[in-house]
């Protein structure tokens, strides 16, 4: 008997659990993600989801209007994100659903439901074409985090490494795969590497998780989780936070890690997973002179 | 007997009288008045007069419908040229950029046109100050100082989306969405950093600075709102007074430091709350409509309010702390108010015209 209720509250606890976890919602439904969190735009993390949308916005999850920002916020400068509303959701949560179409601020109540539609998709600020961007703030870690990691969607579509580039002190650069030898010494290790998903439509966007081995051993590791400012740097990565503008390079690569090499021969790989748990690796061997 | 009380009530009366004539009375302040001076359409096809453009000092910038450019402190129009209606402006006395919604490069013309800073593939929006040129980053998380070769000096990152600004003795003022103000020097190093808390939800709905770099005004929070004033106390900024507040704005709210940074003018529910640093005292001042701009005249205890909404606008001319002298309303589109000298500039639609303040 007491075995049956261990189990019956085990299964309540895992059907509540995924429900609690995934209570967000995407803020368009039939969305397509253009850009999504952590995607490497010109050196600069992209900090939220980018749809391609011109209809109407609905909160990602209940909540209590926290700021709305127009165009000219407080006539004082251009905002960047437009029109934008700021949604205080649950657990210390903040949406941001931002490059709006114009709308009266006062028809905007100030709580919330998922069904009710807050918008319309635009092209105020910092956009061409209509679109919403969705971000999510976390009051408690400061930052940014992942919206991928808080709303459920399918994905099975592993990510594609591009190519993995060794960088030495003096800035050359060895693709590997190209080479069979390398000479000794301190490289940085760059991917270049997207993932894709129905989701994405055929867009190509930034994985969630970097992983390199040396010889089995692990030498870096880069988690798109979370944006954080820190002494008024970005940083990036929840666990081991580093500055964004180290991790994210103009030409799209991601730093992971620097590695030191001696004589020998050398196993390195790469593995790349997305956020629904999808992996890619790539292994090269080489002789390092 | 009767006829002597009589005598001793009216005689009492009288004193009264007498008494709080001495004692109540104030003089009569001088008469206020505006006296117009001149006034431009924008839709005539005067053409704008170089000549003066090439000698003008103080000039009067201004952004309305889709013209901005320059009025010489005689009427004469300086500059006037047209912006698309996707693009967007920042416009000082001194300098001016007009950009798209994603620049490739960032053209930023002094006024007088003779000298031109730009900024190539821009990350942001320049938010000018006087002649300073700062970049907010393209996420309103970030802002970067540009220098005359239009160069990155310093970048700053706060980590949410900025909701206030505010740039006055070498300092610059950052509220932020999740309740962080935030001074920076304007060498780009942190110089103070605040959390004012106290209310449910935590965000900067308006700050300030004082003109000396003094005092730091804040409206803050929701349920319930509330307004700090920082004051600075050696290398640090101290709390000197705070007030719950019966607002609740969820949207940016006017706050500004007034006649010598004797007052700190805001927007309250209905109306304009004008706290009185020294006697610590809130005074209140009926609004029927948001306010829209502030303007002040230096050494002068007049303040210029431009309240609004949709059509219906009123400029309301204020003896500080609490006196209202004019309330005049108009129909206009867009508007707005700036203060040259001792002259206030009133823009409605196309018009701009020039009133002298005078007593």
């Amino acid at each position: 008997m007491k075995q049956m209720k261990t189990k019956v509250l085990t299964l309540i606890f895992l059907y509540i659990l995924p429900c609690s976890l995934f209570s967000f919602d995407w803020p368009v439904p039939n969305g397509r993600v253009v850009k999504n969190f952590g995607q490497n735009g010109k050196g600069i993390p992209e900090r939220g989801m980018l749809f391609l949308y011109e209809d109407s916005v609905f909160p990602a999850d209940t909540g209590e209007v926290l700021f709305v920002g127009s165009n000219t916020t407080g006539k004082r400068f251009s905002s960047p994100l437009g029109n934008w509303i700021a949604i205080q959701h649950q657990d210390s949560l903040i949406g941001i659903y931002s490059h709006l179409s114009e709308f009266n601020s006062n028809s905007v109540p100030s709580l919330v439901e998922k069904s009710m539609s807050i918008a319309k998709a635009g092209t105020s600020g910092w956009a061409t074409q209509p679109q919403i961007q969705f971000s999510v703030f976390d009051r408690k870690t400061s930052g940014y985090v992942n919206p991928q990691l808080l709303i459920n969607m399918i994905d099975q579509q592993a990510p594609l490494i591009r190519q993995t580039i060794l960088a030495n002190r003096d800035g050359q650069k060895i693709v590997l795969g190209q080479l069979k030898s390398v000479r000794q010494g301190t490289y940085r290790v760059y991917i270049d590497a997207n993932d894709g998903a129905a989701f994405f439509g055929n867009n190509q966007v930034a994985p969630y998780q970097f992983t390199l081995f040396v010889n089995g051993m692990l030498q870096g590791e880069l988690e798109l989780d979370l944006l954080a400012a820190k002494n008024g740097s970005l940083q990036v990565g929840l666990r081991k936070s580093q500055k964004s503008n180290q991790v994210y390079q103009i030409d799209g690569t991601y730093f992971v890690g620097e590695i030191q090499l001696n004589r020998g021969k050398v196993l390195c790989e790469v593995v790349v997973s997305d956020a629904a748990g999808n992996q890619k690796s790539q292994t090269y061997q080489f002789i390092v002179e | 007997m009767a006829k002597k009380k009589i005598f001793i009530w009216l005689g009492s009366a009288f004193a009264v009288s007498l008494a709080y004539l001495f004692i109540a009375a104030k003089p009569i302040t001088s008469e206020f008045t505006l006296q117009k001076e001149w006034s431009i359409n924008l839709d005539d096809k005067n053409p704008p007069n170089d000549e003066v453009a090439a000698n003008s000092d103080n000039l009067i910038p201004f952004f309305i419908g889709n013209h901005y450019g320059y009025i010489a402190p005689n009427g004469t129009l300086m500059a006037k040229k047209s912006i698309q209606n996707n693009q967007l402006i920042s416009i000082t006395p001194k300098i001016v950029s007009v950009w798209n919604p994603i620049p490739d490069t960032l053209t930023i013309e002094s006024a007088v046109p003779d000298q031109t800073i730009t900024i190539k593939d821009p990350m942001g929006y320049p938010y000018l100050v006087d002649d300073r040129i700062f970049l907010i980053g393209k996420d309103q998380d970030s802002v970067a100082l540009i220098n005359n070769g239009g160069n990155t000096e310093w970048s700053y990152a706060v980590g949410s989306p900025i909701t206030a600004l505010d740039c006055r003795a070498d300092r610059l003022l950052i509220g932020t969405l999740d309740g962080t103000i935030y001074l920076l020097s304007l060498k780009g190093e942190l110089l103070f950093t605040f959390q004012p808390g106290g209310s449910r939800l935590s965000v900067i709905a308006g700050g300030a600075l004082s003109s000396d770099g003094n005092y730091i005004a804040v409206i803050s929070g929701i349920d319930r709102q509330r307004f700090i004033l920082l004051e600075k106390a050696s290398q640090t900024y101290k709390v000197l007074h705070h007030q719950f507040l019966d607002s609740d704005f969820r949207r940016p709210v006017l706050v500004q430091f007034v006649q010598n940074n004797q007052y700190v003018l805001f927007e309250g529910k209905t109306n304009a709350l004008v706290f009185d640093i020294h006697k610590r005292k809130i005074h209140e001042v009926p609004l029927n409509a948001p306010l829209l701009a502030i303007e002040t005249i230096a050494q002068s205890n007049l303040v210029f309010m431009l309240t609004g909404k949709d059509l219906q606008k009123q400029l309301i001319v204020l003896r500080l702390p609490d006196r209202k002298l004019i309330t005049a309303p108009f129909v206009s589109r867009e508007s707005f108010i700036y203060t040259a000298g001792n002259h206030i500039i009133l823009g409605s639609d196309s018009v701009i015209a020039s009133y002298l303040v005078g007593k």
